[in-house]
């Protein structure tokens, strides 16, 4: 989960977020390396002693301050289609959760398993445990098998929300009157936090998302619970 | 029973992200600083031109640094998914073992 002062990625629970990251390592190196070579560039500037005039054109610098910089961006294109292609992959889901965002709240069905729903409110500060976390706790965690691929259709029953967990890579607009659909796989149990990612009111910022992952006899065991 | 000494992990922390676990990153920037350096001396060594020498040695910390990063991520997302792919052989192997699938496999591959 995030915490006060966070600047990268969250730690991934999700091979595709692990791919994301790897990938994000990759891009934010030669960017690095580009802005070091700028630096350096501007730097020089300082030690030159040439002036020249009648300076018009320079074809050699030219071609290569055009072609390196295409050839750059061959080594960030390629891995990132490879990975948009990756995202897009077509999985046999075993569970399907459903997702509504309400103003303020969201609420979950799992259709496959006898009509389990209900609503999940963020806890208010003023009622929060002594070792809860502030603005991200709610009282009806979402709970699902790890290691199993997972189908979500998420929309909205107001206004525009989007469900997000950054932890899996995770964003899905929530949009009134249509359903979006993803899929991702919870690889390790935990708890993973997020936030709603739409403005969506007064209360945007306090309707988050809490996935508890457990192993999958546990996930049977609650849902058995749920149905008694 | 005498306890072995651990040995101290690896850590360099770069705005709360310790890029020292981020795969060929510390030797890409190993190979790129000294051959740059080594480079840029040699040249210098050479030619007795302080800038000339100064830009060769940031040219090859830059391409150099850039190259071993590209080929080393490579070959190890080639490894990975090699390794990924056992690991899913090796659970299938154990799923099956016994079955007529594993059976039917051996005639296939027999």
């Amino acid at each position: 989960m995030s915490t006060w002062a966070n600047l990268g990625l969250q730690d991934s629970a999700s091979p595709l977020m692990e791919q994301l990251i790897f990938f994000h390592d990759h891009a934010l190196l030669i960017l690095v390396m580009i802005t070091v070579l700028v630096g350096y560039l501007m730097f020089m500037l300082f030690f030159n002693n040439y002036v020249n005039r009648f300076l018009l054109h320079g074809q050699l610098i030219e071609m290569i301050w055009t072609i390196l910089p295409a050839i750059i961006l061959l080594f960030i294109a390629l891995p990132s289609l490879r990975l948009l292609y990756l995202l897009d992959e077509i999985n046999e889901p075993s569970v399907t959760l459903k997702s509504i965002g309400h103003q303020w709240y969201w609420s979950y069905e799992y259709s496959d398993f006898n009509n389990i729903e209900f609503d999940s409110y963020m806890i208010p500060t003023n009622e929060l445990a002594i070792d809860g976390f502030r603005l991200l706790d709610v009282d009806n965690r979402v709970i699902l098998p790890m290691n199993s691929q997972i189908r979500i259709l998420v929309t909205a029953a107001d206004v525009i929300h989007s469900w997000t967990v950054p932890a899996l890579g995770v964003k899905v607009d929530g949009t009134p009157g249509r359903l979006n659909q993803t899929n991702f796989f919870i690889n390790r149990p935990g708890l993973f936090y997020g936030q709603c990612s739409e403005i969506c009111g007064a209360n945007h910022s306090f309707m988050p998302i809490v996935i508890e992952s457990v192993p999958v006899n546990n996930f049977i065991k609650w849902i058995s619970s749920n149905n008694s | 029973m005498a306890e072995e000494p651990e040995e101290p992990g690896k850590s360099f922390v770069i705005f709360g992200r310790d890029v020292a676990q981020i795969p060929c990153f510390r030797n890409s920037f190993l190979y790129g600083i000294s051959g740059g350096i080594g480079i840029g001396v040699l040249t210098f060594l050479g030619t007795s031109r302080t800038h000339l020498s100064t830009h060769v040695g940031f040219g090859s910390f830059f391409c150099g640094t850039i190259a071993y990063w590209v080929a080393c991520r490579y070959q190890w997302s080639v490894r990975r998914f090699e390794q990924q792919q056992l690991r899913e052989a090796m659970r299938r192997q154990a799923l099956y073992e016994g079955t007529q699938v594993e059976r039917d496999l051996d005639l296939k591959s027999a």
